[in-house]
Order: C-alpha cells, then sequence, then structure tokens
C-alpha cells in the first residue's frame, strides 16, 4: 500500500435481476493532497483509463464521468481532477435469460497517474461476480451503495434540465453562458472543446454569466464542449453543454 | 441482513515509479498569499524567445544568447527525473539522449532545465547530478529552483520542449511527441520533425504542439 490511491470495482446492490440494468463503479480514493485526472482538457497529468469486459451477451457502458474539481497550480497549470472519493460509473445490462443461481462476471482494466508532490502512474485489472436472483427477490444496497449515489449528485445532466433558463450565445471570438439567478458558474472544457484562451480566468465567474475566449485561430465560432457547473442557491448542479449538439 | 455476496477482489496496483520524499514546505506568508499574481506573459512562437544564464549541475553557467551568438540552434528539454513520463522517455525510451546525440554534429545546443522548486520531487543538485549519470544524459542540465525561467517560457509539464534557431525567435514549443500514454505504435516526434524543418531552412507544420507530463513543480503557494 502506500501509492496514494485506492480502486476497486464495486455494486450499487447485492445481486441483480435478469433484464434489469445494473449499477457497478470503479471507486477510487486518493489520499488527501493527491488527485486522479479527469477525461477533459488539462494542462498535464493523464486522464483516467478504464476498460471494462463482459462475459458475451452483457452489455457494458457507457461510463458515466462525475464531474471533476478546477485544480490551478503554480505556473498558470490548469487541470480537471478527482479527489478524495469518486466512484466512475459503469452501467451493465444483465440479460433477459440469465438463470437466477449464476454469476455474472465483468472486468474492468484500469490505468491511471496519482498526483500530489510527485506523480505515480498506476493500473490493474480489477474482477465482480454479480450474483443472479429471481425476478420476485428483492435486492438489497451493498455497502458502496452511499459512495455510487454521492457520485450520481455530480454526473452532468442534459442541458435541456436547465430549462430554457441558460443562454449559450456565440460572440467574436467565443462564447457566453448565461443561467439567470445562478451565483457562480464554471465551465470544464471536455477532450473535444476548442481551445481556449485563458481558462484559469475566463471558465470560472461569481456571477450569472460566463465568457469564455478561444485561442485566436482565425476560424469564427468554434465547438464548446464540456460540463457546467452551476450553483444556486440551492446547491450545485452539472450540465453537459456541447455547442454542436445544442446550435444549429 | 445478509452480508453481500458480491465478490470484489482488491486491484493490483502496480507502483512502477518510487515516490519521492513528501515536500515539508509549508510557506504561508501573509500578505503575499492573497495576491495572485497575474499570469506572466511569456514565450510565444514566432517572437523573440526569452534570454536566460543558468548555472548546470557542475556549476557551470549558460546564457543563451552566448550559444545563439555563436550560431547554434538551442533545443531546452524541461526536466525533472523522477517524473513518470520523463524516466519513460530517459530510462526506456532514451527518446531525448538518442536525439541529442544525432543533432550534436549539426550545431545543436541541447539543455534541460529543471524549475522544481527546493524540496519538491526531482529537484535539488544532488538529484540532478545523480540522474545525469543515471539516464546517461551528455548535455547540461540548468537548475532553475526559482521558476523564472520556466514561467517565462510558460513551460507547463516535464517533458515540455522549446526550439530556438540563432536568430532568438521561438519556432517550435510543445510536446516530444503525440503519444502521452507511450502506447501508439506510430509515433509523430514533433521535435524530430521541427529539427529537420529548421535543417532545411523550412517552416515547421507543427510548431505549437500540446505538451503533455507531469506538472512542472514550481514553488509557491497554489490558487484554486
Amino acid at each position: 500500500m502506500g501509492e496514494h490511491v485506492r480502486a476497486r470495482l464495486v455494486s450499487e446492490t447485492d445481486s441483480a435481476r435478469p433484464g434489469s440494468t445494473h449499477r457497478l463503479a470503479v471507486l477510487f480514493e486518493t489520499d488527501p493532497g493527491w488527485h486522479l485526472y479527469a477525461p477533459y482538457t488539462n494542462d498535464t497529468g493523464l486522464p483516467i483509463l478504464l476498460e471494462p469486459r463482459a462475459s458475451s451477451g452483457v452489455e457494458v457502458g457507457p461510463i458515466a464521468w462525475p464531474a471533476p474539481r478546477r485544480l490551478v497550480s503554480e505556473g498558470s497549470i490548469l487541470d480537471h481532477v478527482y479527489e478524495g472519493e469518486t466512484a466512475v460509473i459503469v452501467p451493465v445490462r444483465i440479460p433477459a435469460d440469465a438463470s437466477p443461481g449464476s454469476l455474472i462476471r465483468l472486468e474492468c482494466r484500469a490505468e491511471w497517474l496519482v498526483c500530489g508532490t510527485g506523480c505515480i502512474p498506476g493500473e490493474g485489472t480489477m474482477t465482480i461476480g454479480i450474483p443472479i436472483v429471481p425476478a420476485s427477490r428483492p435486492v438489497k444496497p451493498s455497502a458502496h451503495a452511499g459512495a455510487i449515489h454521492r457520485t450520481l449528485e455530480r454526473l452532468p445532466r442534459p442541458w435541456n434540465e436547465l430549462g430554457g433558463r441558460a443562454v449559450l450565445r456565440p460572440e467574436e471570438a467565443g462564447w457566453r453562458i448565461e443561467v439567470p439567478g445562478a451565483l457562480g458558474l464554471a465551465f470544464f472544457p471536455g477532450e473535444q472543446c476548442a481551445k481556449l484562451a485563458d481558462p484559469i480566468t475566463d471558465a470560472k465567474s461569481r456571477s450569472e454569466s460566463l465568457r469564455l475566449e478561444f485561442e485566436p485561430n482565425g476560424e469564427g465560432a468554434l465547438r464548446i464542449s464540456g460540463t457546467l457547473e452551476v450553483t444556486t442557491k440551492d446547491g450545485v448542479a452539472f450540465y453537459a453543454l456541447d455547442s454542436a449538439t445544442e446550435l444549429p | 441482513m445478509r452480508m453481500s455476496k458480491i465478490r470484489v477482489s482488491n486491484v493490483h496496483r502496480s507502483a512502477r515509479i518510487a515516490v519521492a520524499l513528501a515536500s515539508l514546505f509549508s510557506i504561508a506568508i501573509p500578505g503575499l498569499a492573497s495576491a495572485a499574481p497575474k499570469p506572466p506573459a511569456h514565450a510565444v512562437v514566432g517572437q523573440k524567445a526569452p534570454d536566460f544564464a543558468l548555472k548546470d549541475t557542475e556549476g557551470k553557467e549558460h546564457r543563451l544568447s552566448d550559444y545563439l551568438a555563436q550560431g547554434k540552434t538551442v533545443v531546452l528539454e524541461w526536466f525533472n527525473p523522477d517524473c513518470p513520463f520523463v524516466r519513460r522517455h530517459h530510462e526506456k525510451e532514451k527518446t531525448m539522449q538518442r536525439l541529442e546525440a544525432a543533432h550534436r554534429e549539426s550545431g545543436i545546443v541541447w539543455l534541460a532545465i529543471n524549475s522544481g522548486a527546493p524540496g519538491k520531487q526531482g529537484a535539488g543538485l544532488e538529484r540532478n547530478k545523480q540522474a545525469k549519470s543515471e539516464y546517461g544524459i551528455a548535455y547540461p542540465i540548468l537548475l532553475d529552483e526559482s521558476g523564472e525561467v520556466g514561467r517565462s517560457y510558460g513551460a507547463k509539464t516535464t517533458p515540455h520542449m522549446f526550439v530556438i534557431p540563432k536568430d532568438g525567435i521561438l519556432v517550435y514549443a510543445g510536446g516530444i511527441d503525440d503519444d502521452p500514454r507511450g502506447s501508439k505504435p506510430d509515433r509523430s516526434n514533433y521535435l524530430a520533425l521541427a529539427l529537420l524543418s529548421c535543417a532545411k531552412g523550412q517552416p515547421i507544420a507543427n510548431s505549437k504542439t500540446e505538451p503533455y507530463g507531469c506538472s512542472v513543480k514550481y514553488g509557491g503557494a497554489a490558487a484554486q
């Protein structure tokens, strides 16, 4: 031990019924002061890589990544990271003809880089067996249900759940995002997002408005995609944002 | 309630890299901590590269403008001997050593620069002296413990590569190649391509690429 991160493949419930969608998660726990990298635009590090594999006939995915946190380091370095407890959700569809009493096995290979005072790469393959119970039997929450539920609150919701309140508007060399009534906004650029000119300054505001400027490239309005963190008096919520799908 | 029947095997972690000692630094200077400095203007491709003078692990001073005056093309490599990305390129793949050796005859001066602050992973004279012989690095490793030169170039990762021909204009800034995970069968070595274009007097096709690696371990308290 002592590599500053622990990783386990865990299940939301103790068993699964035939024909259901079952929630598994790769549960990471980092030591204080250490972090893992999220699959977003980062200046440094390497995003976690997960490769789940199930027995034939069992569908896995898509993997759901919780919203990361911004980490600004000395030297104008911006990364999007996971710290402490993080569950990455891996949904599994249990075949309708799975026989009660059997076990469905799932394997997940993981590769990561954990950084704190230094950086240490890690990798491993985790396995889990999901006991299948008859459709009539109730399933019980596992010991990890709490960790999985805490992560569900950090999963980006569809943009349209902002209910038309939000405005996404192209402007000269950038985009304007407005969520009326918000106390703060932060944008986490995804891996497909065009390069922002100064995300350390631009991508976070303590108001209902955010202006994102792109690095000049002379190509006009560029694609913006990632996750928007919206802070209101009711708390924090996350929304998936992609100009390629939200705007014609 | 029955216990969960789900069988979970803990992941086997392979720590290929030794952990550096935790930093004992805990800087709290009242009055300074709150004044977050504006990101400094830094080197830009197509513009004059900032001059610097730094000492190497043998105590010898190297000045960029001296090399340029001698007609040399200078390659800068941001370095931290204990960063896994640097280890891969220096220990396993010998990427930098090979490239440097291949270009030595053609008047290229290669300088590694470590901008790690004292106490950080891979920083300090002793560790870098040792790394020079451990990795068989023929070129100098310059120490920039204040991070001033690193910041003036906007160096973010180890490695982070820069190329400056004799006219002093920065012509390349970015990664060593296009393979952060070191898993591609076919890599583009951006730096080798940049040096090739330089040698032919042609413009560099990819003059700005995304560097990858560990963060440069600058000193100072990080802001959120």
